[in-house]
């Protein structure tokens, strides 16, 4: 009799579970390619969004375990109001009040991106939290000890044991979530946007049709639609900062670097434009050894 | 279907590698001691005289010269047979390197990642030698680069005296890894310190890469 009334029970709870699962699938997280975007670059089949992953990847990026004295998050630059960029500061700053020598870019479509970092030293979404979390000037740690804080936390051990079916924090699945949670961040919800899915409230007024004529006219080609960018790298035609180069460390930047990713309309919330040049020149340039001298290479400055 | 237990055995000219702790006396004249040695070895390959050939599955194994059992590699479910020849590459393919934040050995963590600049490092060798005119007289070799025309991973096949699989059998095979091979091709007083993709990494990697030999 006891047996039966278990197994009732346990059959309701399975019935519940069912109901709980399809609704989280209803109302869950999903990444969609916006209509007439172009194919990701990301390849989700290795680590595809999930409810579960998508949170912990939320609770890591705003969560300042991640730095060394626990000060500092990845939201403390990349500033959700303000479209995960870093406003009101040239450069930005980490731990204990120290500045880097660059402005985090805003985070946006990023599943689209080959190459991170303004100089593009970074290859895989995945990798490119290691960079700001080891930096001597941003998070100041090592993704070892950031392991070991995660599988210190009980919430934590909760939260891979969900995403990931094993409570075990390492290193890749800290990562992976991390990339989740970023994979979200789009932009295919703009007025410009509305205005090409010809959907309500993406009416433009006749100066803002101009505007966007102008631009197709003499911007799109780098800043190429409907991301805004080509992934290209430009010349921003400006003398290197002497300032800057005492600031940065000699052994990451062996060379002067005069290039910067060509950043998409919306995140161009940084101090400076970025006049543009070809990707092929730059590419010959690399491959020589070469430095490029504004004026003689900067497309804008010719 | 049976068992190859490999162990590296890191040597300086023949003597044992012991960390830290020992000063080696290298043939071109240079006196030093070893504070690290860690490298990737991936992709093994066994094949046989039969033209039978096993390849490991995932096949990524850090080594470090300084953790008790990681210089041992277990390859399972190789067919019954006579092998005679041993591939592998010293480091990480490109695939590996564009791929994303992988687990295991290649978890980020295992400290054998460059941030800045992305791409696993492919062998970290340090240590200290008079000969050096730096802080603490050390040298520093993280041997990475996955793109052209600065490849560190490089292949290597040993040759085998008739290795033996056995049904259900477990085999031994030995691989030196002598660093004097290593050390004796450059002059630490001018070659002391290499943490970038670069021509000398590459060069370095040669040299490297020659320090297997079957004991």
């Amino acid at each position: 009799m006891l047996r039966s009334k278990i197994t009732f029970i346990v059959a309701l709870c399975g019935l519940f579970l069912a109901l709980l699962s399809f609704t989280d699938v209803k109302d869950g997280i999903a990444f969609v390619v916006p209509e007439g975007w172009p194919a990701p670059v990301y390849d989700f089949s290795k680590n595809p969004v999930t409810d579960a992953g998508f949170q912990l990847g939320r609770q890591l990026f705003y969560d300042p375990l991640l730095s060394r004295d626990t000060t500092v998050s990845c939201a403390s630059c990349h500033l959700q109001a303000t479209g995960f960029a870093h406003v009101d500061h040239a450069l930005s700053h980490g731990i204990g009040g120290r500045v880097g020598t660059r402005n985090a870019p805003a985070i946006l479509n990023m599943a689209w991106s080959k190459t991170f970092m303004w100089d593009g030293g970074v290859n895989h979404l995945d990798m490119q939290p290691l960079s700001p979390i080891t930096s001597a000037a941003e998070m100041d740690e090592t993704m070892e000890n950031v392991v070991r804080k995660l599988n210190a936390s009980d919430k934590y051990r909760r939260l891979f044991r969900a995403a990931f079916g094993d409570s075990l924090a390492t290193g890749q699945k800290t990562l992976l979530a991390l990339s989740q949670f970023v994979l979200m961040l789009n932009s295919y919800n703009s007025r410009y946007d509305k205005y090409i899915r010809k959907a309500p409230g993406g009416e433009f007024s006749a100066q803002e049709l101009n505007g966007l004529a102008i631009f197709r006219a003499h911007c799109a080609a780098c800043h190429t639609e409907p991301l805004f960018t080509d992934g290209g790298f430009g010349n921003n035609g400006l003398p290197v900062d002497t300032a800057l180069s005492g600031l940065r460390a000699p052994q990451y930047h062996p060379k002067p670097r005069r290039f910067a990713q060509i950043q998409s309309a919306d995140a161009a919330q940084h101090p400076v434009h970025l006049p543009v040049h070809a990707r092929r020149a730059f590419q010959k340039t690399v491959a020589s050894g070469a430095t490029l001298y504004p004026g003689r290479s900067a497309k804008h400055n010719a | 279907m049976g068992t190859l237990r490999i162990t590296l055995v890191p040597l300086v000219d023949g003597k044992p590698l012991i960390l830290e702790n020992r000063l080696y006396h290298i043939q071109n004249g240079d006196s030093l001691y070893v504070d690290m040695l860690r490298f990737y070895l991936s992709t093994l390959r066994l094949k046989g005289k039969n033209g039978v050939v096993f390849s490991e599955k995932d096949s990524y194994h850090l080594i470090d010269a300084g953790e008790d059992g990681n210089c041992l590699i277990a390859l399972e479910n190789i067919p019954i047979g006579v092998y005679d020849t041993f591939f592998f590459n010293v480091g990480t393919d490109s695939l590996t390197n564009v791929s994303g934040a992988m687990g295991g050995d290649l978890d980020p963590t295992r400290g054998m990642y460059w941030a800045w600049n992305t791409g696993y490092v492919n062998v970290k060798i340090e240590g200290r030698s008079n000969a050096c005119n730096t802080l603490h007289h050390a040298f520093t070799f993280h041997l990475g680069g996955y793109m052209p025309p600065h490849q560190t991973v490089r292949k290597v096949e040993l040759p085998l005296q008739n290795l033996r699989i056995g049904e259900n059998a477990t085999t031994d095979l030995r691989i030196a890894a002598d660093l004097g091979r290593f050390f004796s091709r450059l002059q630490l007083a001018q070659t002391n310190s290499v943490m970038l993709p670069s021509k000398q990494a590459a060069q370095l990697a040669d040299y490297f890469s020659g320090i297997f030999s079957p004991e």
